[in-house]
């Protein structure tokens, strides 16, 4: 069971999931506990020879019930698969999944945010290659959502509706962009290749999209990530996290999907230091405008 | 024939039975053996891998 405590300097929760030490980390492929249990061999935490897309209750929560939950999802049977290199149809599943569970959890009186994610790369500490997602369903509102509704009324209205509006009218960080998706690197980014995925329509989440906007959102990610993967012709380490509005009443929020991708050149990480870390200011060393070039060129 | 009484219908085994439809997705719920929830979802009109 995780311990939270208050940070009184900071204004925020620090979580304790301390049994989380003990996870698995790095595995050699054949004792990767994501594949599929294949007959004869060793149990996974996945019991069948095969699979589209799995759900379970994370071994190593930070959250459980009754304050929360922490799921995997793992969306191939395919230990050298991507995201980007799914079938469409299964990248499509893939959104109606994550619909799926930010509903279920969502409706939970114990869960107040629920946030889907992916660690992509041991660069950004993922610790099994198996290509897999996260869902944590926290039971209290986390500072970044809680930002973003502060941006809302600082800007008197949907702040991503106004961004994304804006990064079409300008169009120079724009990467993508079709009649549901538009995906730009945004103005002021804080990583080389931030790339924000963003539905055109307000929609607080994937539950208010229409199946073709879900179709679209999925190729869209695709897109992105295959462009990543063409960057620096090499796997493209990134976070993603989907944005939607908080569960806890009101529908506030804009679905969206960021991705913080920590390479700044082939070779070099862009690393938290001392002036992120210590005064929370991001010194960045590429202009937003040169990475959407560089990224969108990559998209194709 | 027999009655029904004396035949029960057959049953497929659990994990064939879809238990819920969403969307274009066929859901079935299982728990491990250690307790923990499982949920798998598969798409009905996806083809099987060769």
């Amino acid at each position: 069971m995780s311990l939270r405590r208050y940070n009184e300097l900071r204004g925020e929760e620090v979580v304790y999931a301390v049994d989380r030490q003990d996870r698995t980390f790095l595995p050699p492929e054949d004792h990767c506990p994501l594949d599929p249990t294949r007959p004869g061999g060793a149990p996974t935490e996945i019991p069948f020879p095969e699979f589209q897309i799995v759900v379970f209750d994370n071994l190593f929560p930070s959250f459980e019930a009754p304050a929360g939950a922490a799921e995997v999802v793992v969306y191939t049977d395919d230990h050298r698969g991507s995201f980007a290199g799914l079938e469409p149809a299964r990248a499509e599943a893939l959104m109606w999944v994550w619909r799926q569970r930010y509903e279920e959890l969502g409706a939970r009186p114990d869960v107040r945010y629920v946030m889907i994610f992916e660690n992509r790369g041991v660069e950004v500490g993922t610790t099994l290659h198996h290509p897999h997602g996260q869902i944590y369903a926290f039971p209290l509102l986390p500072p970044v959502p809680a930002l973003e509704l502060a941006a809302d009324e600082r800007l008197g209205g949907c702040a991503t509706c106004t961004l994304a509006t804006r990064e079409l009218a300008d169009g120079e960080r724009v990467v993508h962009v079709d009649d549901d998706i538009v995906a730009y690197v945004p103005f002021a980014a804080r990583w080389p290749y931030e790339c924000h995925v963003v539905m055109r329509e307000h929609r607080p989440s994937l539950v208010q999209c229409t199946p073709r906007e879900l179709a679209s959102l999925a190729s869209a990610l695709q897109a992105v990530t295959r462009g990543f993967d063409r960057v620096f012709d090499r796997p493209f380490p990134y976070v993603m996290v989907v944005h939607q509005a908080p569960t806890d009443g009101e529908l506030a929020g804009h679905l969206h999907v960021e991705f913080y991708p920590p390479l700044r050149t082939a070779t070099k990480l862009k690393y938290l230091a001392g002036c992120e870390q210590g005064a929370g200011t991001f010194i960045m060393d590429v202009l937003p405008e040169d990475s959407a070039a560089r990224l969108r060129e990559a998209i194709g | 024939m027999p009655s029904s009484a004396e035949e029960p219908p057959q049953r497929a085994p659990a994990e064939e039975e879809p238990t819920e439809r969403y969307g274009p997705l066929i859901v079935r719920r299982t728990v491990k053996e250690d307790g923990r929830a499982l949920i798998r979802f598969d798409r009905a009109d996806e083809p099987p891998r060769s």
